[in-house]
Parts: C-alpha cells; structure tokens; sequence
C-alpha cells in the first residue's frame, strides 16, 4: 500500500467514524478489516534477539527482578556473568565487568533509555542516587563486550542497558512497603494510566537502611535514606510520531566517613540528582525510523566534612546530551543504523578542580546488519569519539553471526574500543586547604585513551524438546595503556600498564514441568599483567577465579511464588585495597516465598513476600574488611487495582 | 520489513475454479463452436446491466471498481451508484445488483428482491441481511474475512511450537467460535477463549490471557482492536513475548507478527469472475470466502520474538500443502 492510498484509507476511516451509522452497531463491517493503524513496534522498541546480537547479552526482566528478591539495582547484576558486585560502602555500590575493581568501575557504560548516568567528575554511576525503582524497569540487557558502536563512548568492557516500563504500561494503583532488619524501610506508590493519545505513569518512592555491619571497626557510618519521584508520559498525536517525556529526581543523605584517625570523620553526605528527556520518534516507511532524544541530567553532592571547620568536598554536575538516530533499511537483508551526539558535561567541585571543568564531547556512529543469507549475519559498526580532552578515537567492531541449524547461532567477533580519560583523570587537584594543607591527587594531564582489543566466539543453543537453553562463549582481550594512579601522595594518573583478560562464561537456563525455572550461570576468568600494583595484591587475584550463580523459581498453582538465588564468588583481592581487605570464598543463599491473594473481583489484589538474604547467617565482606554482610530479613506488602 | 505479495489473478482463479489450461482451452473451444451454432442463445448472455452499490466512494471501494470493472467481459454493462443512501427510488434496470461493504448490502437486500451479490462484508454481516431473496437463491455473497481454516493453517505454518492461541472478544462479536476451535484443534492447538466483560477492563483481562497464550489472534471487534488501543495492545503483546496475529497489512505495519487478509482488489478480481460466470449461466453460485489472498510478515517482529524467518511464499507453500493432505 502506498502512501496517498494508506492517507485515503484513513480519510474513509475517519469519515465512517463520524458519521456514526446506526448499522454500525448491529452488523461488523469490513472496517475493521481497512483501519489504519499507527507504527507501535518500531525499530526503537524492539530489542534486538539475543542470537543476532553481535556481542553476548544476558537480559534479566521482570520475572528475574522479582524472584531475585532484591531491593536494589546494582545487587541484580549478581545474576550475570563475569560481573562483579560490591560495595564501597552500604551507600555506594561497585559494579564492574571483567576486573578493575575498583571504587568507580570505569570501563563499562550504563544506559538508563538510553541516557548516559556514567557521569562526572570522577567517572562513575552513583547508583543509589539514579531516580529508579525496581518495580519501574522492564528488563535490563547487559551487553557483554565492547560496544561502542551501538552505545557510545566508555562501552569498553561492557554495557549495562536498563529499559524502564514504558508510559503506558500500567494502569492503576500500586502501593507496597518493605520492613525488615538493618534499618530496611522501604515504601513506594505509583499511578498509571492509559489514554487514547496520551499515557503516563508516576511513582514515589523512600528507600532505606544502616548499610553495613561493621566488623572490625567500632563505627560503619554507611546508612543512607533515598527519596524519589519519577514521571514517564509518552503523547502519541498521530500515526507516526511519538514524544516520550521523563522527569526523575532523588535526593537524601548519606553516611560518609570514619573514625579512623582521618579528617573524614563520620557525618552525613546530601545527594541529590534530577533529570529531564525527551525522545520524538518518527516513523518513516518500511520500519525506517528517525529518533532524536535530548537530557539533562543535574547532580549535587554537598559533603562538609565535620568537625575540622569549613572543609568542603561538593561537588554539582550537570550533563547535556542531544543525540540523532536514523534507522533505515537500505534492502530487504540490511539493516544501517547511524546518528551522531553532542554532549556537554559541566562539574564544580572546588575540591577537585581548579577551576569549573566544562567538557564538550561528540560522537558519529553506524552500524550495520547484513544478513547474508537466512544463515549467515555480518554485524559491523564503529564509534568516531572526539572526547573534548583532546582524544579523538576510532572503535571499530565485526561480528559474524551463523545460524548453523535451527535455534543454534555461532557468533565470532573481534572489536576496538576506547576509553578515553575522565577529566578527573586528566585534570585533578584534590586538594584541602589548611588545617588539613594536604593534596591527594594531582593530576598531570596528557594520557593516552585505554585501549581494549577483544576476540571472542560464542554459542547459543536453544533444545526445547528439553526445555534447555545454553549460552557460551570463550574470549581474549587484550588491554593497553590502562590509566592508574601512582603510588606516592599527591598521587598522578598515568597510562600505567597493559594486561591480558581471558575466560569463558556460560549461562544455561532450563524450564520444567509445571513453572519451574532454573538459570545457572557461570565464569572462569584469568587475568594476567606484568605490573606490580601500588598496593599489595597481584593482578591476577584481583577478580575471582571462579564465579556461580543461580536462581531457581516456581509458581504454585494457589498462587505462592518460591525461589532461590545462590551466588558464589572465588577469593580475591579488590586492585585498590591491601592484604587485610581480602574477599574470601564466598558463598550466599537467598530465598524468597510470596502469596498473591486476589481481594475482590474489581481487580483489586495485594501479595506477601518474605526474603531472606545470606539465609545460612554466614557473614561475608564485601571490598573492604569493614563490609560485612549478615544475614538480612525483609518482609513486604503490595497492592494494587 | 514487510513483504506482501499478491498471485497473479489468473493462477489463483485457475487454482480456485480447479480448471487446468487444458480444460480450459477445451472450454473455450466449446464455447467458440456454440457461439457459431446457437447465436441467438448467445444474445441473451450479452448485454447483462449490472448495478454496482458502494458503501462509500472513498479509497477501497473506488479501487474495488476499478479492478471489477477491468475484470468484466465487454458484454457487462455497469452502472455505479457510489453511495448506498442513493440507493432507492427510481432505478435503472439491472440483472444484477452487486454491493460493495456492509452498508451497501443491509440497504439494498432490505429494499430490493432483484438478484444480489453481496461482497466485501463480513460473513456474520451477510448472514444476518434480511433474507427475503434467499429462498429464490438470488442472493449470494463474497466475504472479506477469512475462512477459519486458513487462519488457523497460517498459524500452524509460521508459529508450529506455540500451541495456546488466546483470543480476546468482546459482547457485541458475532464469531463463529467453535469452527475456529475446532480447525485450531485439528492442527494440534488449543483455543484460549477470553470474553471482555467491560471495556475498562480490556487491560487486565489481555494481561490475563497472554499469561496463558504463546499467541494472540485477533478479531475484527472495534471494541477491542481500535485505532486507539492498538498501541498499547501491541506493546502489551510485545512486553509478554506473544506475537499478535493481525488482520490486515496495516495490522503488520503497526507490529502485529503476519497477518492473512484479502485486498479490495482481490475482492473485487473474484466479483468479476462470479459475474463473468452469471452471464453465462444466470445462476449466482453459493456466498463463498475470498479465494485470492495476500500473506504479510513483520519480518522486524518475528526477529525480536525469536520466530524463525519464513518469507509469505514459503508459508504460503505449507499452507497449500496443510490443505492438500487435509483433502
């Protein structure tokens, strides 16, 4: 169908609809066989199948969020492979792929709907602060491998890919509160509704807890109390256009500070982070599409350290990012996505910075999906960055995909990426004025972008005859030029050492009888470099050597939901912390049980969820000896209509 | 990506009529020599005046009348009444009336007893018209929807795993539901029946039913698939990971997986021919489903949802071939 003829079908449409025919009531009528319909699955809404993807991807999703048990973001990616989950602290989790674990795991990128949180001044995501409930995501797809071509810069290592409920995806009332142990007090309400062109949904929320136990030392001051609003509202005026609008915000303190001897003694943090964006879709015809996004994204830390006088460590960012996409189907068998960005990053951190640091980065992108024949899928695609710190780089990627029999994909793929500095990295001056007079960083500038070259060969097989899927891959990556800080005060960043990662990782997920669901997932890794760190710990045991986890859920027939999640990490040494720090062999269990009882026959109904984290009281440290992990019991009510 | 493709007219009939070219020229071979021997039985096959009633004269039924019009022998004469209101009153002499949609033909079976072919309207529709013609068999129809076997063929053929086929209806649908559950049983599915019981609650019982479907079908029931609730059906769908079988090409544009439907033009190629038949023999054949029909695939939807790649020819060949062992 053309164009001028899908216009006069849609006149024919629109005149039947308002003239309103009494027969229209009685009989069915062929328009209902001639509406026209507005583009809803566009390029941009689907997800892209996981064996057609170039790099692996593990994607958790509702069912996975809710049977985990978890209360917080970052704990999900204990559910992937290779991942590293930590806490610097009770308030400032670690998430990393594939070593670095360090206090700001800065080698992977994290997309909230595709806005950038990897943020300024240091270079990190402050996960506690992002304006996101658990019960607000649809699924979350974890990239694992460079990926600059499709997600931008400081895809390096991996890309965290989290995708909120859309606008219109809820319609009602939810309400639940979460008591347990340790301070947890949770409670958040969200609203949503449907409309003919206009959609949205609200939510408030408060999170709570003390954070860690301490172990070792007499205060851990790591408790934190996190309010939140966010608002998504989707306006879809006609057939091929779209604007999606989201508003978040966050504030709330946190503990901060030891007494320990340092000028940090222990006080509250007061974060705060708002954000606002707006994407327009358009379609175009045969699936092509044009997608234009632009955010704000604002963050304040006010930090007085107490009680030596006016010792300030705030700081404010704020980030704006304006990106084109154009999606186009240049034939039946290829697909090109391409675009560009423009982004500025501000930061006032007295602090840290000299002067007021203002970035202005850009980027080109493409990447293309040839499918070959029905077996075969070439996947190509580079990054064009020009970092604003005087980096220009180019991270080209190649997979080639074949589907060598029904429900069975080998993937082989090779790719560059970047990293390029933070301007932390390349413009520090930590420093505090008297009484402390003391600088901790300084940095001198001029580094080389990190380099990673990644090999990998994968395999996705799918037998559901056995109700058994199996995802596996081997790689080798090589990086080069890693940035780190030198060992004497004030310390320096340099382009310090290179370091070779190799493993494999396999995820096997396996569906029974009557709900029975069972995901295994598991990581060898092996790192290897000739540098001897700052600190006491070799490279090579700075991640386990060996990683599990696995989560096992079932649904009973009167509706009590059961599952398990068990994670266990080998023993390692986090690459920034000493001997005393060591991460033994840990194992943990977490169960989960709920009931969902159906009130009235409205609709209205509410569920009862017990967890127990750590069910064995074992306790465990997590980063840094102080961290130490007991058993925690929540206990929460939901309902909704 | 969508890919439609439409069968010659020729092959189709030639299918459809189940006549081979031998035959074919056969019959024209007979028909040559009668037109020599019986001339003046041949003038009475010519000239026929049929009155062509649209519901409407915008895009689909302008281009019905294009088609039909092209598809007549020379000896048809037409006269187009582009508005069923029009119809009524002082009428030109015809042999035949042949309405075009629903509206067309509840005007004109109420007030006419002439012979009628009723097309492009719903069965459920054609089978409730006042029926005052149809004790002389001077009625007949070509529907626009779909026989339930072929729905229930290209669902087998595209989505052979997924057996729970939900279906979601409100009140006011008048769908033969036990023919469809039967053809879906025949194939090795089950018929997941869901019934709306308001319109508020369209969401929640959607939810319900996909809950326990591995594929949506949908039904021509405007209190359910609007252009208003579309959106959030397909997304709703898209969030489960079931598929939605649509209705039209514009159901696939919008992200429905495939859809099997018949164009006005397809529509309008197979009037021709009944009418072509009619001059010969005055007789309307039995109200008979669309044999002409177009396959479409969201080839983008079925990545996504992991169904694998079959182009509208090849699920067309397991369809022809599903019939042919039926037979």
């Amino acid at each position: 169908m053309d164009k001028t003829q899908g216009r006069q079908y849609l006149i024919a449409l629109f005149t039947c609809c308002f003239t309103q025919p009494v027969w229209a009531n009685d009989y069915a009528s062929e328009l209902d066989y001639l509406q026209e319909f507005p583009v809803v699955l566009s390029a941009s809404r689907m997800s892209q199948p996981q064996d057609e993807a170039p790099n692996a991807m593990t994607v958790i999703d509702r069912g996975m969020i809710k049977a985990s048990g978890f209360r917080t973001i970052p704990d999900l990616f204990r559910m992937v492979p290779g991942m590293y989950v930590s806490y610097f602290n009770g308030t400032t989790p670690i998430v990393s792929y594939h070593g670095t674990t360090d206090d700001s795991a800065r080698r992977m990128q994290v997309l909230v709907d595709g806005r950038s949180v990897f943020m300024p001044p240091i270079g990190a995501v402050a996960w506690e602060d992002l304006p996101l409930q658990l019960d607000d995501i649809e699924r979350i797809e974890v990239i694992r491998g460079p990926a600059a071509a499709s997600y931008g810069g400081n895809s390096t290592q991996g890309v965290i890919n989290i995708i909120t409920r859309d606008a219109g995806a809820f319609d009602g009332f939810k309400a639940s509160v979460t008591k347990g142990n340790g301070g947890i007090a949770d409670a958040h309400v969200s609203v949503g509704k449907r409309g003919d062109k206009l959609d949205y949904r609200m939510s408030a929320g408060y999170r709570s807890d003390y954070g860690y136990d301490a172990n070792q030392y007499d205060i851990n001051n790591d408790s934190h109390k996190t309010r939140m609003f966010n608002l998504r509202s989707n306006y879809h005026p006609n057939g091929v256009d779209s604007f999606d609008f989201q508003l978040g915000y966050t504030e709330g303190p946190r503990g901060d500070g030891s007494d320990n001897g340092s000028p940090n003694t222990p006080h509250d943090k007061h974060n705060k982070e708002n954000f606002a964006q707006i994407t327009w879709l358009h379609s175009l015809s045969g699936g092509d599409e044009l997608k234009m996004q632009y955010y704000h994204i604002y963050q304040d830390v006010l930090n007085t350290l107490e009680p030596a006088a006016p010792l300030s460590d705030s700081y404010t960012n704020t980030r704006d990012d304006l990106e084109f996409q154009h999606t186009v189907h240049t034939s039946l068998t290829n697909r090109l996505v391409w675009g560009a960005s423009m982004r500025r990053d501000w930061t006032l951190a007295p602090s840290r910075f000299l002067t007021e640091q203002t970035v202005n980065s850009a980027t080109l992108f493409a990447s293309d999906e040839w499918r070959m024949t029905p077996k075969w899928l070439l996947n190509t695609g580079a990054m064009l960055e020009d970092s604003g710190l005087g980096q220009m780089n180019l991270s080209p990627r190649i997979a080639l995909i074949y589907k060598f029999a029904p429900k069975q994909t080998l993937r082989v793929g090779i790719s560059q990426a970047y990293r390029n500095p933070s301007v932390y990295e390349e413009r520090a001056n930590y420093h505090f004025p008297p009484p402390v007079d003391y600088t901790f960083y300084l940095a001198k500038g001029g580094l080389r972008p990190e380099r990673l070259l990644s090999r990998e060969i994968g395999y996705l097989g799918e037998f559901p005859e056995y109700g058994v899927s199996v995802d596996a891959r081997v790689y080798y990556d090589q990086l080069s030029d890693i940035i780190y800080e030198t060992d004497a005060d004030p310390k320096n960043f340099v382009n310090m050492f290179d370091a070779q990662h190799h493993g494999a990782e396999l995820t096997t997920k396996y569906h029974w009888g009557d709900h029975n669901l069972l995901t295994f997932n598991y990581t060898f890794q092996l790192m290897s470099s000739d540098v001897t760190l700052p600190y006491a710990s070799p490279y090579s045991g700075t991640m386990p050597k060996h990683m599990v986890s696995a989560l096992y859920s079932k649904t009973f027939a009167n509706d009590i939901a059961f599952s398990l999640g068990y994670y266990q990490q080998g023993s390692m040494l986090p690459i920034d912390r000493g001997p005393s720090d060591l991460q033994n062999f840990t194992r943990r269990l977490d169960i989960r049980i709920a009931k969902q009882f159906k009130i009235d026959r409205a609709g209205h109904k509410g569920e009862v969820a017990l967890v127990v984290q750590d069910l064995s009281g074992v306790p465990y440290t997590d980063y840094a000896v102080q961290n130490q992990f007991n058993r925690r019991v929540f206990l929460t009510s939901t309902f909704q209509y | 990506m969508q890919f439609k493709i439409s069968l010659t007219v020729v092959s189709s009939l030639l299918r459809h009529f189940s006549i081979n070219p031998i035959r074919l020229w056969r019959n024209a071979l007979i028909a040559y020599l009668c037109l020599l021997t019986f001339s003046p039985a041949n003038a009475i096959a010519e000239n026929l005046r049929v009155l062509l009633v649209l519901s409407d004269n915008t895009a689909p039924y302008q281009s019905f009348y294009r088609t039909f019009y092209q598809g007549l022998p020379s000896s048809v004469s037409v006269i187009v009444i582009e508005h069923a209101e029009e119809f009524g009153g002082s009428l030109p002499k015809a042999d035949l009336i042949v309405t075009v949609g629903t509206k067309a033909g509840i005007v004109v079976a109420a007030k006419t007893t002439m012979p009628m072919l009723a097309t492009m309207l719903p069965r459920s529709s054609y089978e409730e018209l006042p029926s005052k013609q149809r004790r002389g068999k001077n009625i007949s129809a070509i529907y626009l929807d779909q026989p339930w076997d072929r729905q229930a063929d290209l669902l087998h053929a595209i989505l052979p795993d997924r057996n729970r086929v939900g279906l979601l209806y409100s009140h006011g649908t008048n769908l033969n539901l036990p023919g469809l559950s039967k053809e879906i049983t025949h194939n090795g599915s089950s018929l997941n029946l869901q019934l709306l019981s308001s319109s508020d609650a369209l969401f929640s019982s959607l939810e319900d039913l996909l809950d326990n479907s591995d594929v949506l079908l949908a039904v021509p029931d405007s209190a359910i698939y609007s252009s208003n609730n579309i959106r959030n059906i397909l997304l709703t769908t898209y969030r489960h990971g079931v598929p939605l079988i649509g209705l039209s090409q514009s159901y696939v544009n919008a992200g429905a997986l495939c859809a099997v439907f018949s164009t006005p033009e397809q529509i309008a190629a197979q009037t021709s021919a009944v009418v072509a038949s009619f001059v010969q023999t005055r007789q309307l054949p039995d109200a008979q489903y669309p044999s002409l029909f177009t396959i479409a695939v969201n080839q983008e939807v079925a990545r996504t949802l992991s169904v694998p790649y079959q182009s509208p020819e090849m699920l067309r060949l397991q369809m022809d071939n599903a019939r042919r062992n039926t037979r």
